[in-house]
Protein backbone atom coordinates (compact mmCIF):
# COMPACT_ATOMS: atom_id res chain seq x y z
CA UNK A 1 0.00 0.00 0.00
CA UNK A 2 2.80 2.36 0.89
CA UNK A 3 4.46 1.81 -2.45
CA UNK A 4 1.23 2.32 -4.25
CA UNK A 5 0.82 5.78 -2.73
CA UNK A 6 4.35 6.69 -3.65
CA UNK A 7 3.61 5.68 -7.19
CA UNK A 8 0.61 7.96 -7.39
CA UNK A 9 2.59 10.82 -5.98
CA UNK A 10 5.37 10.40 -8.44
CA UNK A 11 3.05 10.51 -11.40
CA UNK A 12 1.72 13.98 -10.77
CA UNK A 13 5.09 15.80 -10.69
CA UNK A 14 4.01 19.14 -12.03
CA UNK A 15 1.17 17.70 -13.96
CA UNK A 16 -2.46 18.34 -13.83
CA UNK A 17 -4.11 15.99 -11.37
CA UNK A 18 -5.59 18.08 -8.57
CA UNK A 19 -5.38 16.44 -5.15
CA UNK A 20 -8.69 17.69 -3.89
CA UNK A 21 -11.47 15.23 -4.22
CA UNK A 22 -13.65 15.85 -7.21
CA UNK A 23 -17.09 17.03 -6.39
CA UNK A 24 -19.95 15.25 -8.11
CA UNK A 25 -20.79 17.15 -11.28
CA UNK A 26 -24.12 18.98 -11.47
CA UNK A 27 -26.43 17.51 -14.10
CA UNK A 28 -26.14 20.51 -16.40
CA UNK A 29 -23.00 22.61 -16.39
CA UNK A 30 -23.53 26.31 -17.03
CA UNK A 31 -22.22 27.30 -20.45
CA UNK A 32 -19.07 29.39 -20.23
CA UNK A 33 -19.64 33.04 -21.12
CA UNK A 34 -17.80 34.36 -24.19
CA UNK A 35 -15.55 36.28 -21.80
CA UNK A 36 -14.63 33.15 -19.83
CA UNK A 37 -13.79 31.49 -23.11
CA UNK A 38 -11.51 34.37 -23.96
CA UNK A 39 -9.62 33.88 -20.70
CA UNK A 40 -9.17 30.19 -21.40
CA UNK A 41 -7.47 31.05 -24.68
CA UNK A 42 -4.10 29.37 -24.81
CA UNK A 43 -1.00 31.47 -24.93
CA UNK A 44 1.65 30.67 -27.51
CA UNK A 45 5.19 29.45 -26.91
CA UNK A 46 6.53 32.84 -27.99
CA UNK A 47 4.34 34.66 -25.46
CA UNK A 48 5.23 32.23 -22.68
CA UNK A 49 8.99 32.56 -23.10
CA UNK A 50 8.98 36.36 -22.78
CA UNK A 51 11.08 37.15 -19.72
CA UNK A 52 10.82 39.75 -16.99
CA UNK A 53 14.05 41.64 -16.13
CA UNK A 54 14.89 39.34 -13.22
CA UNK A 55 14.44 36.18 -15.30
CA UNK A 56 16.78 37.70 -17.89
CA UNK A 57 19.42 38.40 -15.28
CA UNK A 58 19.27 34.79 -14.07
CA UNK A 59 19.56 33.23 -17.55
CA UNK A 60 23.24 32.37 -17.68
CA UNK A 61 25.46 29.31 -17.15
CA UNK A 62 26.41 30.53 -13.65
CA UNK A 63 22.71 30.45 -12.75
CA UNK A 64 22.95 33.59 -10.65
CA UNK A 65 23.70 37.32 -10.76
CA UNK A 66 27.17 38.80 -10.34
CA UNK A 67 28.23 39.64 -6.77
CA UNK A 68 27.98 43.39 -7.27
CA UNK A 69 24.36 43.07 -8.49
CA UNK A 70 23.04 40.96 -5.61
CA UNK A 71 21.98 43.78 -3.26
CA UNK A 72 20.11 45.61 -6.02
CA UNK A 73 18.49 42.41 -7.25
CA UNK A 74 17.19 41.49 -3.78
CA UNK A 75 15.89 45.00 -3.25
CA UNK A 76 13.96 44.95 -6.54
CA UNK A 77 12.46 41.56 -5.69
CA UNK A 78 11.43 42.74 -2.17
CA UNK A 79 9.41 45.50 -3.82
CA UNK A 80 7.25 42.92 -5.61
CA UNK A 81 5.96 41.38 -2.38
CA UNK A 82 2.34 42.15 -1.45
CA UNK A 83 0.70 41.37 1.88
CA UNK A 84 -2.86 40.29 2.76
CA UNK A 85 -5.18 43.33 3.19
CA UNK A 86 -5.95 42.31 6.79
CA UNK A 87 -2.23 42.29 7.57
CA UNK A 88 -2.32 38.73 8.91
CA UNK A 89 0.73 36.78 7.75
CA UNK A 90 -0.35 33.63 9.58
CA UNK A 91 -3.60 32.07 8.36
CA UNK A 92 -5.28 28.69 8.70
CA UNK A 93 -2.77 25.82 8.85
CA UNK A 94 -5.31 23.24 7.75
CA UNK A 95 -5.94 25.10 4.50
CA UNK A 96 -2.20 25.54 4.24
CA UNK A 97 -1.70 21.79 4.45
CA UNK A 98 -3.87 21.29 1.33
CA UNK A 99 -2.22 24.12 -0.58
CA UNK A 100 1.26 22.87 0.28
CA UNK A 101 0.51 19.46 -1.26
CA UNK A 102 -1.67 20.48 -4.22
CA UNK A 103 0.35 20.11 -7.46
CA UNK A 104 -1.58 22.98 -9.08
CA UNK A 105 -0.98 25.26 -6.11
CA UNK A 106 2.06 25.11 -3.82
CA UNK A 107 3.40 21.82 -5.14
CA UNK A 108 5.96 22.17 -2.38
CA UNK A 109 6.50 18.40 -2.03
CA UNK A 110 8.11 18.43 -5.47
CA UNK A 111 11.24 19.75 -3.74
CA UNK A 112 10.70 19.60 0.04
CA UNK A 113 9.92 16.86 2.52
CA UNK A 114 7.82 18.09 5.44
CA UNK A 115 5.03 15.90 6.87
CA UNK A 116 6.69 12.51 7.49
CA UNK A 117 3.53 10.79 6.19
CA UNK A 118 4.21 12.13 2.69
CA UNK A 119 6.85 9.91 1.15
CA UNK A 120 6.75 11.21 -2.42
CA UNK A 121 8.88 14.25 -1.72
CA UNK A 122 11.84 15.64 -3.62
CA UNK A 123 15.27 16.45 -2.19
CA UNK A 124 16.09 19.63 -4.07
CA UNK A 125 15.11 21.98 -1.25
CA UNK A 126 15.92 21.65 2.47
CA UNK A 127 13.76 19.32 4.57
CA UNK A 128 11.07 21.41 6.25
CA UNK A 129 10.27 18.93 9.03
CA UNK A 130 10.21 20.75 12.43
CA UNK A 131 10.61 24.03 10.54
CA UNK A 132 8.57 25.94 13.15
CA UNK A 133 10.88 24.80 15.91
CA UNK A 134 13.97 26.32 14.37
CA UNK A 135 12.48 29.34 12.64
CA UNK A 136 10.31 31.89 14.47
CA UNK A 137 10.32 34.71 11.91
CA UNK A 138 6.94 34.37 10.18
CA UNK A 139 7.55 37.46 8.05
CA UNK A 140 10.60 35.79 6.55
CA UNK A 141 8.62 32.63 5.79
CA UNK A 142 5.77 34.59 4.20
CA UNK A 143 8.14 36.62 2.04
CA UNK A 144 10.24 33.63 1.07
CA UNK A 145 7.16 31.81 -0.25
CA UNK A 146 5.78 34.93 -1.93
CA UNK A 147 9.04 35.74 -3.63
CA UNK A 148 11.83 33.26 -3.12
CA UNK A 149 14.19 35.48 -5.16
CA UNK A 150 13.95 38.28 -2.56
CA UNK A 151 16.28 36.12 -0.43
CA UNK A 152 18.19 33.91 -2.87
CA UNK A 153 18.72 35.39 -6.35
CA UNK A 154 17.68 32.97 -9.13
CA UNK A 155 16.77 30.14 -6.72
CA UNK A 156 15.12 27.13 -8.36
CA UNK A 157 12.18 27.79 -5.99
CA UNK A 158 9.65 29.70 -8.06
CA UNK A 159 8.11 33.00 -7.03
CA UNK A 160 4.64 31.69 -6.26
CA UNK A 161 3.19 35.03 -5.15
CA UNK A 162 4.79 37.11 -7.88
CA UNK A 163 3.29 34.86 -10.57
CA UNK A 164 -0.11 34.64 -8.87
CA UNK A 165 0.09 30.87 -8.38
CA UNK A 166 -0.73 31.58 -4.71
CA UNK A 167 -2.68 34.57 -3.35
CA UNK A 168 -1.42 36.48 -0.27
CA UNK A 169 -4.09 34.75 1.85
CA UNK A 170 -3.03 31.34 0.59
CA UNK A 171 0.59 32.11 1.38
CA UNK A 172 -0.45 33.11 4.91
CA UNK A 173 -2.17 29.71 5.22
CA UNK A 174 0.99 27.88 4.16
CA UNK A 175 3.03 30.04 6.55
CA UNK A 176 0.69 28.83 9.32
CA UNK A 177 1.17 25.24 8.20
CA UNK A 178 4.95 25.63 8.53
CA UNK A 179 4.87 27.43 11.91
CA UNK A 180 1.87 26.13 13.86
CA UNK A 181 2.76 23.75 16.73
CA UNK A 182 -0.41 21.76 15.80
CA UNK A 183 0.74 21.22 12.23
CA UNK A 184 2.07 17.73 11.33
CA UNK A 185 5.23 19.50 10.15
CA UNK A 186 6.11 20.32 13.75
CA UNK A 187 4.60 17.35 15.58
CA UNK B 1 3.01 -4.04 -42.41
CA UNK B 2 3.45 -7.66 -41.53
CA UNK B 3 4.50 -7.11 -37.95
CA UNK B 4 1.81 -4.63 -37.00
CA UNK B 5 -0.48 -7.18 -35.46
CA UNK B 6 2.06 -7.68 -32.69
CA UNK B 7 1.76 -4.17 -31.41
CA UNK B 8 -1.55 -3.94 -29.55
CA UNK B 9 -0.93 -7.28 -27.98
CA UNK B 10 2.46 -6.25 -26.77
CA UNK B 11 1.35 -2.87 -25.53
CA UNK B 12 -1.54 -4.27 -23.55
CA UNK B 13 0.64 -6.77 -21.78
CA UNK B 14 3.36 -4.23 -21.23
CA UNK B 15 0.95 -1.87 -19.50
CA UNK B 16 0.21 -4.44 -16.85
CA UNK B 17 3.82 -5.27 -16.27
CA UNK B 18 4.74 -1.63 -15.99
CA UNK B 19 2.22 -0.94 -13.32
CA UNK B 20 3.32 -3.88 -11.29
CA UNK B 21 6.99 -3.03 -11.47
CA UNK B 22 6.47 0.65 -10.69
CA UNK B 23 4.73 -0.27 -7.52
CA UNK B 24 7.59 -2.51 -6.49
CA UNK B 25 10.55 -0.30 -7.25
CA UNK B 26 11.70 3.00 -5.88
CA UNK B 27 15.26 3.41 -7.13
CA UNK B 28 14.87 4.90 -10.66
CA UNK B 29 17.92 3.27 -12.28
CA UNK B 30 16.98 -0.10 -10.84
CA UNK B 31 13.42 0.44 -11.94
CA UNK B 32 14.43 0.97 -15.58
CA UNK B 33 16.63 -2.12 -15.52
CA UNK B 34 13.90 -4.25 -13.97
CA UNK B 35 11.33 -3.04 -16.47
CA UNK B 36 13.57 -3.87 -19.35
CA UNK B 37 14.39 -7.33 -18.07
CA UNK B 38 10.76 -8.06 -17.38
CA UNK B 39 9.59 -6.99 -20.82
CA UNK B 40 12.36 -8.94 -22.51
CA UNK B 41 11.51 -12.01 -20.52
CA UNK B 42 7.81 -11.83 -21.22
CA UNK B 43 7.86 -10.59 -24.83
CA UNK B 44 11.30 -11.47 -26.11
CA UNK B 45 11.51 -7.96 -27.63
CA UNK B 46 11.26 -4.38 -26.36
CA UNK B 47 8.36 -2.23 -27.57
CA UNK B 48 10.78 0.37 -28.98
CA UNK B 49 12.31 -2.26 -31.23
CA UNK B 50 8.86 -3.26 -32.46
CA UNK B 51 8.23 0.36 -33.44
CA UNK B 52 11.58 0.52 -35.22
CA UNK B 53 10.67 -2.60 -37.21
CA UNK B 54 7.37 -1.03 -38.10
CA UNK B 55 9.35 2.04 -39.20
CA UNK B 56 11.47 -0.12 -41.49
CA UNK B 57 8.34 -1.46 -43.21
CA UNK B 58 6.97 2.04 -43.70
CA UNK B 59 10.34 3.24 -44.97
CA UNK B 60 10.18 0.76 -47.84
CA UNK B 61 6.53 1.48 -48.62
CA UNK B 62 5.20 3.90 -51.25
CA UNK B 63 3.53 6.97 -49.71
CA UNK B 64 2.13 10.18 -51.16
CA UNK B 65 1.28 11.25 -54.71
CA UNK B 66 4.77 10.97 -56.26
CA UNK B 67 4.72 7.18 -56.11
CA UNK B 68 7.93 7.02 -54.11
CA UNK B 69 9.07 5.37 -50.93
CA UNK B 70 11.91 6.57 -48.74
CA UNK B 71 13.93 3.70 -50.13
CA UNK B 72 13.52 5.05 -53.69
CA UNK B 73 16.16 7.66 -52.80
CA UNK B 74 17.84 6.35 -49.67
CA UNK B 75 18.21 2.68 -50.62
CA UNK B 76 16.43 -0.49 -49.50
CA UNK B 77 16.21 -0.46 -45.68
CA UNK B 78 17.90 2.95 -45.73
CA UNK B 79 21.28 1.67 -46.89
CA UNK B 80 22.52 5.17 -47.69
CA UNK B 81 21.35 6.69 -44.42
CA UNK B 82 23.78 4.70 -42.28
CA UNK B 83 25.47 7.12 -39.89
CA UNK B 84 23.31 10.10 -40.90
CA UNK B 85 21.73 10.50 -37.48
CA UNK B 86 25.18 10.86 -35.87
CA UNK B 87 25.51 14.25 -37.60
CA UNK B 88 22.02 15.56 -36.95
CA UNK B 89 20.66 18.17 -36.57
CA UNK B 90 22.60 19.85 -39.39
CA UNK B 91 22.32 22.28 -42.28
CA UNK B 92 20.76 20.99 -45.54
CA UNK B 93 21.37 22.73 -48.81
CA UNK B 94 18.08 21.70 -50.40
CA UNK B 95 16.16 23.18 -47.46
CA UNK B 96 18.57 26.04 -46.91
CA UNK B 97 17.94 25.46 -43.22
CA UNK B 98 19.08 23.47 -40.21
CA UNK B 99 16.82 20.49 -39.56
CA UNK B 100 16.48 17.91 -36.82
CA UNK B 101 15.49 14.32 -37.60
CA UNK B 102 11.77 15.06 -37.48
CA UNK B 103 11.90 18.18 -39.64
CA UNK B 104 14.19 16.52 -42.20
CA UNK B 105 11.81 13.61 -42.65
CA UNK B 106 8.79 15.90 -42.90
CA UNK B 107 10.54 17.87 -45.63
CA UNK B 108 11.33 14.72 -47.64
CA UNK B 109 7.75 13.54 -47.32
CA UNK B 110 6.23 16.84 -48.42
CA UNK B 111 8.75 17.95 -51.02
CA UNK B 112 9.82 14.68 -52.61
CA UNK B 113 6.97 12.27 -51.99
CA UNK B 114 3.88 14.46 -52.21
CA UNK B 115 2.55 13.62 -48.77
CA UNK B 116 0.05 16.27 -47.68
CA UNK B 117 -0.16 17.49 -44.08
CA UNK B 118 2.45 15.32 -42.44
CA UNK B 119 1.31 14.30 -38.96
CA UNK B 120 3.67 13.66 -36.06
CA UNK B 121 1.91 10.38 -35.26
CA UNK B 122 3.10 6.91 -34.31
CA UNK B 123 3.86 5.94 -37.91
CA UNK B 124 5.92 9.08 -38.37
CA UNK B 125 7.80 8.50 -35.12
CA UNK B 126 8.41 4.87 -36.06
CA UNK B 127 10.08 5.94 -39.31
CA UNK B 128 12.22 8.48 -37.41
CA UNK B 129 13.18 5.80 -34.91
CA UNK B 130 14.13 3.39 -37.66
CA UNK B 131 16.34 6.03 -39.30
CA UNK B 132 18.07 6.69 -35.96
CA UNK B 133 18.79 2.99 -35.45
CA UNK B 134 20.84 3.07 -38.69
CA UNK B 135 23.50 4.95 -36.69
CA UNK B 136 23.55 2.61 -33.68
CA UNK B 137 27.01 1.84 -32.41
CA UNK B 138 28.50 5.02 -33.89
CA UNK B 139 29.67 8.00 -31.84
CA UNK B 140 27.57 11.16 -31.93
CA UNK B 141 29.50 13.61 -34.10
CA UNK B 142 27.58 16.83 -34.65
CA UNK B 143 29.53 19.69 -36.21
CA UNK B 144 28.81 23.39 -35.96
CA UNK B 145 30.37 24.84 -39.12
CA UNK B 146 27.80 26.49 -41.34
CA UNK B 147 26.72 30.01 -40.18
CA UNK B 148 23.12 28.77 -39.90
CA UNK B 149 24.28 25.95 -37.66
CA UNK B 150 26.16 28.42 -35.47
CA UNK B 151 23.10 30.63 -35.23
CA UNK B 152 20.83 27.70 -34.38
CA UNK B 153 23.25 26.40 -31.76
CA UNK B 154 23.37 29.81 -30.08
CA UNK B 155 19.57 29.95 -30.03
CA UNK B 156 19.50 26.52 -28.44
CA UNK B 157 22.00 27.52 -25.82
CA UNK B 158 19.96 30.62 -25.03
CA UNK B 159 16.78 28.60 -24.62
CA UNK B 160 18.65 26.09 -22.45
CA UNK B 161 19.57 28.76 -19.90
CA UNK B 162 16.44 30.93 -20.18
CA UNK B 163 14.42 31.19 -16.96
CA UNK B 164 10.85 31.39 -18.22
CA UNK B 165 7.21 31.14 -17.37
CA UNK B 166 5.20 31.12 -14.18
CA UNK B 167 7.56 28.64 -12.59
CA UNK B 168 10.79 30.50 -13.36
CA UNK B 169 12.46 27.31 -14.59
CA UNK B 170 15.09 26.76 -17.27
CA UNK B 171 16.28 23.49 -18.78
CA UNK B 172 19.65 24.14 -17.17
CA UNK B 173 18.44 24.53 -13.61
CA UNK B 174 16.84 21.10 -13.63
CA UNK B 175 19.30 19.28 -15.86
CA UNK B 176 22.65 20.94 -14.96
CA UNK B 177 22.38 22.58 -11.54
CA UNK B 178 20.15 19.99 -9.90
CA UNK B 179 20.87 17.07 -12.25
CA UNK B 180 20.96 13.80 -10.32
CA UNK B 181 18.59 15.06 -7.60
CA UNK B 182 14.92 14.25 -7.21
CA UNK B 183 11.79 16.18 -8.12
CA UNK B 184 9.17 14.24 -6.21
CA UNK B 185 10.49 10.75 -6.91
CA UNK B 186 11.87 11.37 -10.38
CA UNK B 187 15.58 11.73 -10.78
CA UNK B 188 16.57 14.67 -12.96
CA UNK B 189 18.75 13.51 -15.83
CA UNK B 190 22.12 15.21 -16.22
CA UNK B 191 21.38 15.83 -19.84
CA UNK B 192 24.90 16.76 -20.94
CA UNK B 193 27.08 14.43 -18.85
CA UNK B 194 24.78 11.55 -19.66
CA UNK B 195 24.92 12.39 -23.40
CA UNK B 196 21.20 11.81 -23.61
CA UNK B 197 20.80 12.62 -27.30
CA UNK B 198 22.32 9.19 -27.97
CA UNK B 199 19.23 7.34 -26.72
CA UNK B 200 16.44 9.32 -28.40
CA UNK B 201 13.98 8.52 -29.96
CA UNK B 202 13.00 6.41 -26.99
CA UNK B 203 10.22 4.21 -25.69
CA UNK B 204 8.79 5.57 -22.43
CA UNK B 205 7.36 2.79 -20.31
CA UNK B 206 5.67 5.21 -17.88
CA UNK B 207 3.14 6.25 -20.53
CA UNK B 208 3.74 3.41 -23.01
CA UNK B 209 4.66 5.73 -25.88
CA UNK B 210 7.35 6.20 -28.46
CA UNK B 211 8.81 9.72 -28.23
CA UNK B 212 11.26 11.60 -30.42
CA UNK B 213 13.46 14.32 -28.95
CA UNK B 214 10.86 16.87 -30.05
CA UNK B 215 8.26 15.11 -27.91
CA UNK B 216 10.67 15.07 -24.95
CA UNK B 217 11.37 18.80 -25.23
CA UNK B 218 7.68 19.57 -25.54
CA UNK B 219 6.98 17.34 -22.54
CA UNK B 220 9.41 19.29 -20.40
CA UNK B 221 7.91 22.64 -21.43
CA UNK B 222 4.50 21.23 -20.54
CA UNK B 223 5.72 20.20 -17.11
CA UNK B 224 6.84 23.74 -16.35
CA UNK B 225 3.56 25.22 -17.61
CA UNK B 226 5.01 26.84 -20.71
CA UNK B 227 2.97 26.22 -23.88
CA UNK B 228 5.25 23.88 -25.85
CA UNK B 229 6.50 24.93 -29.27
CA UNK B 230 4.55 23.08 -32.00
CA UNK B 231 6.28 20.16 -33.72
CA UNK B 232 8.92 21.21 -36.28
CA UNK B 233 9.22 24.64 -34.60
CA UNK B 234 12.73 26.17 -34.61
CA UNK B 235 12.89 25.92 -30.81
CA UNK B 236 12.79 22.11 -30.99
CA UNK B 237 15.53 22.13 -33.61
CA UNK B 238 17.67 24.61 -31.64
CA UNK B 239 17.45 22.67 -28.37
CA UNK B 240 17.99 19.34 -30.15
CA UNK B 241 21.11 20.73 -31.82
CA UNK B 242 22.40 22.10 -28.53
CA UNK B 243 21.89 18.79 -26.71
CA UNK B 244 23.19 16.67 -29.60
CA UNK B 245 26.38 18.74 -29.77
CA UNK B 246 26.80 18.35 -26.02
CA UNK B 247 26.35 14.59 -26.53
CA UNK B 248 29.23 14.32 -29.01
CA UNK B 249 31.40 11.26 -28.43
CA UNK B 250 28.57 9.27 -26.86
CA UNK B 251 27.70 6.01 -28.61
CA UNK B 252 24.29 6.01 -30.26
CA UNK B 253 21.93 3.37 -28.98
CA UNK B 254 18.35 3.86 -30.14
CA UNK B 255 15.53 3.41 -29.45
CA UNK B 256 16.21 4.32 -25.82
CA UNK B 257 14.25 2.79 -22.99
CA UNK B 258 13.29 5.40 -20.42
CA UNK B 259 10.81 6.12 -17.71
C1 LIG C 1 11.64 23.52 -7.52
C2 LIG C 1 11.99 23.25 -6.17
C3 LIG C 1 11.26 23.99 -5.05
C4 LIG C 1 9.90 24.12 -4.90
C5 LIG C 1 8.81 23.64 -5.83
C6 LIG C 1 9.72 24.78 -3.63
N1 LIG C 1 10.92 25.04 -3.04
FE1 LIG C 1 11.22 25.94 -1.23
N2 LIG C 1 13.22 25.88 -1.52
C7 LIG C 1 13.85 25.26 -2.58
C8 LIG C 1 15.29 25.42 -2.43
C9 LIG C 1 16.36 24.88 -3.37
C10 LIG C 1 15.51 26.14 -1.24
C11 LIG C 1 16.87 26.58 -0.65
C12 LIG C 1 17.43 27.72 -1.44
C13 LIG C 1 16.59 28.94 -1.31
O1 LIG C 1 16.40 29.41 -0.19
O2 LIG C 1 16.06 29.40 -2.32
C14 LIG C 1 14.18 26.42 -0.70
C15 LIG C 1 13.94 27.12 0.48
C16 LIG C 1 12.71 27.21 1.11
C17 LIG C 1 12.48 27.80 2.40
C18 LIG C 1 13.53 28.42 3.30
C19 LIG C 1 14.07 27.36 4.19
C20 LIG C 1 14.95 27.92 5.28
O3 LIG C 1 15.36 27.12 6.12
O4 LIG C 1 15.21 29.12 5.28
C21 LIG C 1 11.15 27.70 2.67
C22 LIG C 1 10.41 28.15 3.91
C23 LIG C 1 10.54 27.05 1.52
N3 LIG C 1 11.53 26.77 0.60
C24 LIG C 1 9.20 26.78 1.41
C25 LIG C 1 8.60 26.32 0.24
C26 LIG C 1 7.16 26.22 0.06
C27 LIG C 1 6.14 26.56 1.12
C28 LIG C 1 6.98 25.78 -1.21
C29 LIG C 1 5.65 25.57 -1.93
C30 LIG C 1 4.87 26.79 -2.10
C31 LIG C 1 8.27 25.58 -1.81
N4 LIG C 1 9.22 25.92 -0.90
C32 LIG C 1 8.47 25.09 -3.10
C33 LIG C 1 13.25 24.62 -3.63
C34 LIG C 1 11.89 24.56 -3.87
C1 LIG D 1 12.99 11.90 -54.01
C2 LIG D 1 14.09 11.56 -53.17
C3 LIG D 1 13.84 11.47 -51.66
C4 LIG D 1 12.88 10.75 -51.01
C5 LIG D 1 11.74 9.94 -51.58
C6 LIG D 1 13.17 10.90 -49.61
N1 LIG D 1 14.26 11.69 -49.43
FE1 LIG D 1 15.23 11.98 -47.72
N2 LIG D 1 16.56 13.18 -48.64
C7 LIG D 1 16.54 13.49 -49.97
C8 LIG D 1 17.52 14.51 -50.23
C9 LIG D 1 17.81 15.18 -51.58
C10 LIG D 1 18.18 14.77 -49.02
C11 LIG D 1 19.28 15.78 -48.75
C12 LIG D 1 20.59 15.07 -48.79
C13 LIG D 1 21.71 15.98 -48.38
O1 LIG D 1 21.63 17.19 -48.46
O2 LIG D 1 22.71 15.40 -47.93
C14 LIG D 1 17.55 13.90 -48.03
C15 LIG D 1 17.96 13.80 -46.72
C16 LIG D 1 17.42 12.94 -45.80
C17 LIG D 1 17.96 12.70 -44.49
C18 LIG D 1 19.22 13.31 -43.90
C19 LIG D 1 20.40 12.52 -44.41
C20 LIG D 1 21.73 13.03 -43.89
O3 LIG D 1 22.74 12.49 -44.34
O4 LIG D 1 21.77 13.91 -43.03
C21 LIG D 1 17.13 11.81 -43.88
C22 LIG D 1 17.27 11.25 -42.46
C23 LIG D 1 16.08 11.49 -44.82
N3 LIG D 1 16.30 12.18 -45.97
C24 LIG D 1 15.02 10.62 -44.54
C25 LIG D 1 14.03 10.34 -45.46
C26 LIG D 1 12.88 9.53 -45.13
C27 LIG D 1 12.61 8.89 -43.77
C28 LIG D 1 12.12 9.47 -46.25
C29 LIG D 1 10.78 8.80 -46.40
C30 LIG D 1 9.74 9.30 -45.51
C31 LIG D 1 12.82 10.22 -47.29
N4 LIG D 1 13.94 10.75 -46.76
C32 LIG D 1 12.41 10.32 -48.61
C33 LIG D 1 15.72 12.92 -50.91
C34 LIG D 1 14.67 12.07 -50.66
C1 LIG E 1 11.27 21.06 -13.43
C2 LIG E 1 12.41 20.38 -13.90
C3 LIG E 1 12.62 20.24 -15.40
C4 LIG E 1 12.82 21.24 -16.31
C5 LIG E 1 12.78 22.73 -16.07
C6 LIG E 1 13.11 20.60 -17.57
N1 LIG E 1 13.06 19.24 -17.43
FE1 LIG E 1 13.66 17.87 -18.81
N2 LIG E 1 13.16 16.38 -17.54
C7 LIG E 1 12.66 16.54 -16.26
C8 LIG E 1 12.32 15.26 -15.70
C9 LIG E 1 11.70 15.01 -14.34
C10 LIG E 1 12.70 14.30 -16.68
C11 LIG E 1 12.59 12.80 -16.58
C12 LIG E 1 11.25 12.42 -17.02
C13 LIG E 1 10.92 11.01 -16.76
O1 LIG E 1 11.66 10.35 -16.05
O2 LIG E 1 9.89 10.61 -17.29
C14 LIG E 1 13.23 15.05 -17.81
C15 LIG E 1 13.76 14.45 -18.95
C16 LIG E 1 14.39 15.16 -19.97
C17 LIG E 1 15.13 14.55 -21.05
C18 LIG E 1 15.39 13.07 -21.22
C19 LIG E 1 16.44 12.60 -20.28
C20 LIG E 1 16.83 11.18 -20.49
O3 LIG E 1 17.19 10.53 -19.53
O4 LIG E 1 16.77 10.71 -21.62
C21 LIG E 1 15.56 15.55 -21.86
C22 LIG E 1 16.38 15.41 -23.12
C23 LIG E 1 15.07 16.80 -21.29
N3 LIG E 1 14.38 16.52 -20.13
C24 LIG E 1 15.25 18.04 -21.87
C25 LIG E 1 14.77 19.22 -21.30
C26 LIG E 1 14.82 20.49 -21.97
C27 LIG E 1 15.36 20.76 -23.35
C28 LIG E 1 14.29 21.41 -21.10
C29 LIG E 1 14.06 22.89 -21.31
C30 LIG E 1 13.08 23.21 -22.30
C31 LIG E 1 13.92 20.68 -19.89
N4 LIG E 1 14.20 19.36 -20.06
C32 LIG E 1 13.39 21.27 -18.75
C33 LIG E 1 12.52 17.73 -15.59
C34 LIG E 1 12.74 18.98 -16.12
Amino acid sequence: MKNYLVLLGSMVVFACAPTQQEKPKPAELPKPTPQAKQEEKKTTFEEDIKQDPAQKMCSNPQGTVSADMVAKFLEEQKKLIKYPPNGKLVGDWKKGEQLFANPRKGNCYACHCADPKELACGNIGPILRHYGKRQSDVKYTYEKIYNSWAYVPCSIMYRAGVHGILTPEEIADITAYLHSPESPVNK
Amino acid sequence: MRRLWLLPLLMGAAGGVVFYALAQQENPAEEVKKQKEMLLKEMGILPGDVYAEQGRDLFNKVMGTAGKSCSSCHGQDGRYLKGSYAHMPRYYKDMDAVADLDTRIKYCMEKYMGVKEVKHDTNFKSIATFVATLSNGMPMDVKIENPKEKEMYEKGKQLWYARVGKMDFSCAICHDTFGGQRIRLQTLARVKQDKVATHWPAYRFSNDQLWTMEDRIRGCYNQIRVTPPPHFHWANIALSLYMAYESNGGIIETPGFVR
